[in-house]
């Protein structure tokens, strides 16, 4: 059982997991509408936009950075996209221009970072002020709604083999990033550098330009996150995006990713981003006050970081047990 | 570099003190407005910046003493909040004297902070985790509490000219004074108590901290009290300044407040920061706000140039610290 529990733990994402099926089963049977399919496609639907914008935050934690801009990216680059659609340029052509804007904003923090050595935290801070400004001077030359086409409504509302087209892309972003950061030299590079960047440069490793990349894939996926949610909600408004780079590194934390770099997990971060999602869907239909779902995600989260810190302890103290009792009889209660 | 003169040496001695470079930017922004606007030196406009900033100081001050030990406290803004709500609910729903209304809520201020000190130092959660979850828990509490309905009916003539609504002679305000008596009595405790020594020193490494003796439990409670009390402090003047408090009161101050320490000369790293350049940075940020209503730029625009000021002021800082020849420093 003991050994049973502890090899759980170890799987990545494992035990974030649990408290996912947990939450599920309290609200299903709160309410048995919950565990509705559609009920549920719906809540994973709304918490794509979070996921996403969370794994670009999972890479940058991972390599010992952060990037509070996202919130901020993701608004804009939905802002520009439907901008442009406003002005009749044909759909694809203001997808990339999203893509363009969110890419170009995480360059510019991981030039800032990397060329000029600034921290990351007041970088991307700044930016997170430059890119929601310039969302509310868009929203104040022309209002951005009332412009989609068929093929942007797609986006959020289209579907692939029965399933909703977002469902379907976070699924296969999660695979190809758990991949990227789990199975690639890049991936190994990323860590390395979060652990120890001067460990990484002895061995060679350009942390520089690792830095840059991430915090490039960061906007990217801000971006690819801002132009499906403009697609769901079919308008921008000035402020859309605000609060979001809290909840997507509230999500990477909650997965199991370490604020201090070395450590991360897209798996995790996609479950725990899902649970979010969870949490304040099944606030609503269990007829909780909406108030009280600030409550609930503040204590979650204290919560969900003092049982991880707590599973890790019992995975060590047991595996070292594990160790002991192989050779001698010693069988320690792991206590704490 | 190697034939720089005494004065060279002298001048990059002084630019590399943190907080230098963002007063320089200061001084230029106020040079180049006076030309923009003849309002802009006036004694009445700077009586207004003064007042506006002295609540962004008092968190910026908290906050570069958190971020100095190692920490980082987002629940200012929060604690504000609450704060003021239980001064403005027990004075309006239960009656109490104004004073011991104050007085409880910077106690619950201090308390709250004391409580991030505890779960961070306890249960071993990093300060960036609980205090965001602290954040959005406090926050919630208020939230459920008021029913999101403001708070009213606690205002008084004394408590508005507390809160800096009503001026003393001059166009100075009282939390003009209490800013600047706690600052310094802040400036004087970081240089010339042992405590500045040991929050440096946990803020720079806990373990080597821990080895010579300092103790680390009880100097990052203090350090979380104590921004949780000035965080206190500035929710019950604010709560007088506005003569109601809704749910959302000081949202988003945690973020100002770090953004004046950090272009203030602080290190998210921790072991190194200045409370002077934390009120220096406070300062910028309120001038800039001032600059662009003077110069009648659309509020719209507000949120874009304050982002690119900061962008543009730790350019300037880092630039003028390369060309000063800065290497790691410790802050004066």
């Amino acid at each position: 059982m003991q050994a049973l529990l502890v090899r759980l733990l170890r799987i990545e994402g494992a035990s974030i997991t649990l408290i996912l099926l947990l939450a599920v089963a309290i609200f299903g049977s709160l309410n048995p509408a919950f565990l509705g399919p559609e009920n549920l496609a719906a809540i994973a639907v709304q918490s794509m936009f979070v996921l996403i914008i969370a794994v670009g935050m999972s890479f940058v934690l991972t390599s010992g950075g952060i990037d509070l801009s996202v919130g901020a990216v993701l608004g804009l680059s939905g802002g520009v996209t439907m901008f442009l659609l406003t002005l009749s340029v044909p759909t694809v052509l203001a997808v990339v221009g999203g893509l363009v804007v969110g890419t170009g904003f995480g360059l510019l923090n991981g030039l800032l970072v990397t060329g000029l050595g600034l921290s990351d935290f007041i970088v991307t801070l700044a930016t997170m002020g430059v890119a929601g400004g310039l969302l509310q001077i868009l929203a104040y030359l022309r209002p951005l709604r009332g412009a989609e086409t068929d093929a942007f409504t797609w986006l959020s509302y289209g579907e692939v083999f029965g399933a909703p087209f977002p469902i379907v892309f976070g699924f296969l972003l999660v695979l190809a990033c758990a991949a990227l950061l789990n199975a690639t030299v890049f991936g190994r590079r990323v860590q390395a550098s979060g652990m120890s960047p001067a460990g990484a440069n002895f061995a060679g490793i350009d942390v520089r330009n690792v830095r840059l990349m991430v915090f490039a894939l960061s906007g990217f996926l801000a971006a690819v996150s801002g132009i499906l949610l403009a697609a769901r909600l079919a308008s921008v408004q000035p402020a859309l995006g605000q609060g979001y780079e809290l909840q997507a590194i509230a999500a990477a934390v909650l997965g199991g990713t370490s604020l201090a770099g070395g450590r991360g997990t897209i798996v995790g971060t996609a479950v725990a981003a899902l649970l979010l999602g969870t949490i304040n869907a099944g606030l609503q239909i269990s007829g909780v006050d909406p108030t009280w779902y600030q409550v609930f995600v503040g204590g979650s989260i204290l919560a969900a970081v003092a049982f991880h810190q707590w599973s890790e302890r019992y995975v060590d103290a047991n595996a070292l047990s594990d160790a002991a009792s192989a050779g001698s009889e010693i069988s320690s209660n792991p206590t704490h | 570099m190697e034939t720089s003169t005494a004065f060279t040496d002298r001048l990059g001695a002084v630019l590399n003190r943190p907080g230098v470079g963002i007063a320089v930017f200061l001084v230029l922004v106020s040079i180049a407005m006076s030309f923009v606007s003849p309002f802009f030196l006036t004694w009445l406009n700077w009586a207004n910046i003064l007042n506006q900033s002295a609540f962004l100081i008092l968190l910026a001050v908290g906050m570069t003493v958190v971020l100095i030990g190692g920490g980082i406290d987002l629940s200012v803004g929060a604690i504000a909040a609450l704060s003021g709500g239980v001064v403005a609910w027990l004075v309006s729903a239960i009656g109490f004297p104004l004073p011991l209304a104050l007085l409880c809520g910077i106690l619950a201020g201090t308390l709250l902070g004391l409580l991030n000190g505890l779960i961070i130092t306890r249960l071993g959660i990093p300060d960036f985790v609980t205090t965001l979850a602290t954040l959005a828990l406090i926050r919630g509490i208020l939230l459920v509490w008021t029913q999101g309905v403001p708070i009213i009916g606690y205002s008084s003539n004394g408590y508005m000219m507390l809160g800096g609504l009503r001026r003393l002679p001059y166009g100075l305000t009282v939390p003009e004074f209490i800013t600047a008596f706690l600052v310094i009595a802040g400036i004087l405790i970081m240089r010339f108590s042992r405590v500045s020594s040991h929050l440096r020193a946990v803020g720079e490494n806990p373990e080597i901290a821990r080895l010579s003796g300092v103790n680390i439990t009880r100097i990052k409670l203090a350090s979380y009290a104590l921004s949780g009390f000035l965080a206190g402090v500035v929710g019950v003047l604010l709560a007088g300044r506005l003569g109601t408090v809704q749910p959302n009161m000081a949202a988003g101050m945690e973020i100002q407040a770090l953004a004046a320490a950090i272009i203030g000369g602080a290190a998210l790293s921790g072991g190194r920061g200045s409370l002077v350049g934390a009120a220096i940075g406070a300062l910028t940020l309120v001038v800039i706000q001032n600059v662009i209503n003077l110069t009648g730029i659309p509020p719209v625009f507000e949120t874009f140039v304050i982002g690119s000021v900061i962008l543009v002021v730790i350019t300037f800082d880092r630039v003028s610290g390369i060309v000063s020849g800065r290497r790691a420093q410790v802050a004066g």
